[in-house]
């Protein structure tokens, strides 16, 4: 053979090697599984980085948790309480929190079982505060349990008493779902003893024991982990026998695996992946629960008395106003986002404390205009709005606003569009964007939100899930400062009447009272518009409808998606 | 030779506690470790804000957390409950004594955490290496001997296309094409994401198939520049004198191009190598994530994402070390390439 037909016979089989696998593999994953009613296979964009409730932040930690271990009650995807492995939810109403709101009484279903048969009593329950009041466990949740709980005692093997140091009229943030999950004593009690904390627990991350509808098989690392039925479990046995989650840290790749029939189930899209997904495939049904997240535009009205205030015009309600009328939400959600998500007014919107009398707002330049030359706010040969006549600000001072956010794509066209709604009503929009550990950066490191750099400044926040009581964003008293550097407040809105309606949502004990108040706070953070709420942020998921028999109902995500797992049907 | 590698040794060991001191600054000054809880659904606030910064050590002035991560703190008293009193030796052993610390998000040791990771790297990365050698040796000595042949410049062509396009744009095109459109097409297709389907027994042939898209990308973005490498190098050599004067005295071609030319024409070769080599620890970032790869580079960046210093750490120092070791290789292959060569 000549040198020449060698080397190119070399070059074509080094070719070959790579593009025979190719042809040879076996026939298309998607179409082999469609026979698997039994096995269902969820893309989750994040591994979880611990099984054990409280050593997580992570959305995703808890969702695979949840799998394996019941709550005392859960909610469902209008959030309301479903008991689980309590007979009955707390309330002021039966009795099961005290009328001084300081005693919970928490009372178990009888004969519940862990999955290796062992009982499920109350030393389990009391077990699991305990370890959460102790500090050497060095736990990422149940803040507010330690704060709040003086003691846990059992009263039988089924009750127990929880003594709270405040009122606590929401059962929930000392024990629902989102707050709490039962620990096995039964495997922990011997670490703790052994090691005085239980942080470094092999059970952690390789949980052997379970109260969920489901066990964990296995967890490969960095890949997967599968699930299959418990057969201890209290509620009704899941059809699903087998449960995957596939880890995909890139969605494109998720969706691509969805579209190819490899994934049948996928949560916590963005609201700009449904056009996405739909354009890779037919089959594909999406669902949107509420998620409690709300994308806003925050206006800093800091005062000149912390370091960074924000531009003097915004300190005008009729600028905020003004702001708020010249951005077309309405148009910005139909031509970015497909109208997937819904606009809204309220800190909480969609929940059911929602104030249902508040109207949207409607975009409206024209009345922005005039609310702007109102405020003194007039129109510069340049087209862009400067100061005539406003106190405290040297005239021809101009109407420009920094508006930063962090670089996710999407807000980035957020940022377009906006910039281009407010140029018609002669403000002028510097746009900026900022890495996410610098925008949200803490106060003492020179943070973009908590210093009160900019003037417009667009991030979402949870803040209302299943009570009117969570919305804490404004408190005077938490604006971010040497004296506060953790605080959350970064507009620097301070209304102390707003703070002491928070407070009666906080504790009233007569959720009417609560309501009102809430109803409240939302007319005035309407009036005042410390912020704009551009648009709601359900929690949204897809699903293969040819994979499903019916529609599968899924619960929010900031309690449990899973709560009705067990009547998930494959075909 | 012994002595100078032994100095080279010991050089080393001042080097890379320099290196170390750098990165930590570098990994601690790149952002705030509690910006990732912003925008979730329950932001620590107050004292449960308070008790993450003390868990994860930020309350403690750079240089001690240093220390401590260098040369552990069981020797010191620390304030276990967070309550102001030192109570209990710390835990921490040190990276000195092999401690490379706890992951901050899962708590798990990082050395295990690495120990998972790094030889699904080596499953992707090796092969893919090989490969990427195997085909620029044979396309880059090919194309040398025959310079301006329409396969050289075809095949030129295509390795420089595919030199010039972003790994994610293959990497997304191939996904789309072999795993989504062939399926919908009802052609055999291949699975887009991992190295096995979770729902079947792990076997080779899973293995392979799932290697298939993620190997070809890395190949196809690395092949085109080695390819350039041997091509110039071997077209340098062959216009040596002894190369005439070989072939001058009748020796046989292949003896000439694969003795003569090529041993010769390794030595920009062999430094490319020895500079790549430690990157194969590294992983293949953008590669790993898009195809879901559970690797060492995908490890690295999930850490970055969620600000764990210690993981981060703990890699970066793995290929510190790493390009130190295949440096001092490399400088034994070159003796071996070239007999002029003498360390002393």
């Amino acid at each position: 053979m000549k040198p020449k037909s060698r080397y190119l016979l070399v070059t074509l089989v080094a070719l070959a090697a790579m593009v025979l696998p190719m042809l040879g593999s076996s026939p298309a994953v998607g179409v082999a599984r469609a026979a698997d009613t039994k096995t269902l296979t969820v893309a989750f964009p994040q591994e979880p980085d611990n099984l054990n409730y409280f050593y997580s932040n992570l959305s995703f930690a808890q969702w695979a948790v949840q799998l394996g271990t019941a709550a005392l009650w859960d909610y469902d995807e209008h959030l309301k309480a479903v008991p689980v492995l309590v007979a009955e939810v707390p309330t002021v109403a039966n009795g099961g929190t005290s009328k001084d709101g300081k005693t919970t009484t928490i009372k178990l279903k009888k004969g519940l079982k862990w999955s290796d048969g062992e009982p499920l009593t109350a030393d389990d329950v009391v077990f699991t505060y305990n370890m959460i009041k102790d500090k050497a466990n060095n736990m990422a949740q149940g803040a507010q349990i330690q704060e709040a709980v003086d003691k846990a005692e059992k009263v039988d093997d089924v009750t127990v008493k929880l003594t709270t140091n405040t009122p606590q009229p929401y059962a929930e943030n000392l024990a629902g779902s989102q707050n709490f999950n039962v620990l096995p004593a039964h495997i922990l009690q011997p670490i703790y003893d052994k090691d005085k904390s239980i942080e470094k627990a092999d059970y952690n991350q390789n949980p052997t024991v379970f109260s969920g509808a489901y066990m964990l098989k296995e967890w490969k690392r960095g890949a997967s982990m599968t699930w299959v039925v418990n057969p201890n479990y209290e509620g009704k046995k899941p059809s699903i026998e087998t449960l995957v989650l596939q880890f995909f840290p890139d969605p494109e790749s998720a969706y691509a695996a969805f579209a190819a029939g490899q994934i049948d189930y996928v949560p916590n899209l963005q609201p700009s992946d449904p056009p996405k997904i739909a354009g890779l495939t037919k089959n594909a049904t999406f669902v949107n629960v509420y998620g409690g997240f709300r994308e806003s535009l925050w206006l800093n009205v800091r005062t000149d008395k912390f370091p960074e205030a924000g531009h003097p015009a915004l300190k005008d309600v009729r600028v905020r106003q003004a702001i708020r009328l010249g951005v077309n939400r309405r148009g910005l959600v139909k031509n970015l986002l497909g109208d997937a998500v819904p606009v809204a007014e309220s800190l909480y919107a969609s929940s059911p404390f929602e104030n249902k009398k508040l109207k949207f707002v409607e975009y409206d330049p024209a009345a922005a205009e005039k609310l702007l030359d109102a405020a003194g706010w007039v129109k510069g040969a340049d087209g862009v709005r400067e100061s005539k006549g406003v106190p405290d600000v040297k005239d021809g001072t101009k109407l420009e606003l920094k508006y930063s956010t962090t670089p996710a794509a999407q807000r980035k066209a957020n940022q377009a569009v906006i910039q281009q709604d407010l140029a018609k009503i002669g403000i002028k929009v510097t746009l900026e964007n900022f890495p996410a550990d610098n925008f949200f950066g803490q106060f003492k490191d020179g943070g973009i939100t908590s210093g009160g750099k900019f003037d417009i400044a667009e991030y979402a926040n949870n803040t209302v899930t299943t009570n009117p009581a969570n919305a804490r964003v404004f408190f005077c008293d938490d604006i971010p400062s040497d004296a506060v550097p953790g605080g959350q407040n970064n507009v620097g809105y301070c209304n102390p009447k707003l703070d002491d309606l928070w407070k009666v949502t906080e504790q009233a004990l007569d959720p009417a009272e609560g309501q009102k108040a809430a109803d409240e706070i939302q007319t005035i953070l309407a009036e005042d518009v410390p912020n704009i709420i551009l648009y709601d942020r359900p929690d949204q998921y897809t699903y293969n409808p040819t994979r499903f028999v019916g529609k599968p109902r899924i619960g929010a995500g900031l309690t449990n998606q899973w709560f009705d797992i067990s009547n998930w049907q494959l075909k | 030779m012994a002595q100078y590698l032994l100095r080279r040794v010991l050089q080393t060991i001042p080097l890379l506690v320099l290196i170390s001191f750098g990165l930590f600054l570098l990994m601690n000054s790149i952002g705030d470790p509690l910006s990732v809880y912003a925008e979730s659904r329950k932001p620590p606030t107050g004292k449960a804000r308070e008790e993450l910064i003390r868990r994860l050590g930020l309350d403690k002035p750079l240089p001690e957390q240093y220390l401590v991560w260098l040369i552990g703190n069981d020797w010191m008293l620390t304030d276990v409950r967070g309550d102001g009193t030192l109570m209990e030796p710390g835990t921490r052993h040190g990276v000195l004594r092999g401690d490379l610390g706890t992951s901050s998000v899962t708590r798990r040791d990082a050395k295990l955490r690495i120990q998972e990771r790094l030889p699904n790297t080596l499953i992707l990365m090796v092969p893919s290496y090989l490969i990427v050698i195997l085909l620029s040796l044979s396309i880059g000595i090919y194309s040398a001997i025959r310079q301006y042949s329409l396969l050289d410049n075809i095949v030129t062509t295509i390795s420089f296309v595919l030199y010039s396009l972003p790994i994610f744009f293959i990497a997304l095109m191939v996904i789309y094409i072999f795993g989504v459109q062939f399926q919908q097409w009802g052609l055999p297709s291949l699975p887009v994401a991992g190295m096995y389907d979770p729902r079947e027994p792990e076997t080779l042939g899973g293995l392979l198939q799932h290697m298939v898209l993620p190997v070809f990308c890395l190949v196809a973005i690395q092949v085109g520049g080695y390819v350039r490498y041997i091509r110039s190098s071997m077209l340098e050599v062959l216009s040596q004198d002894y190369i005439r004067t070989a072939r001058a005295k009748g020796l046989e071609e292949r003896r000439t191009i694969f003795v003569h030319a090529l041993k010769n024409a390794a030595m920009p070769l062999v430094t490319l190598i020895g500079l790549d080599l430690p990157f194969l620890l590294a992983g293949a970032i953008v590669t790993e994530r898009i195809f879901a790869w559970p690797g060492l580079g995908r490890l690295f960046i999930e850490s970055l994402e969620r600000s764990d210093i210690t993981v981060m750490m703990a890699i970066l120092m793995l290929l510190s070390i790493a390009v130190v070791v295949f440096q001092l290789l490399t400088d034994v292959v070159y003796t071996w390439l070239d007999p002029r060569i003498r360390y002393t």
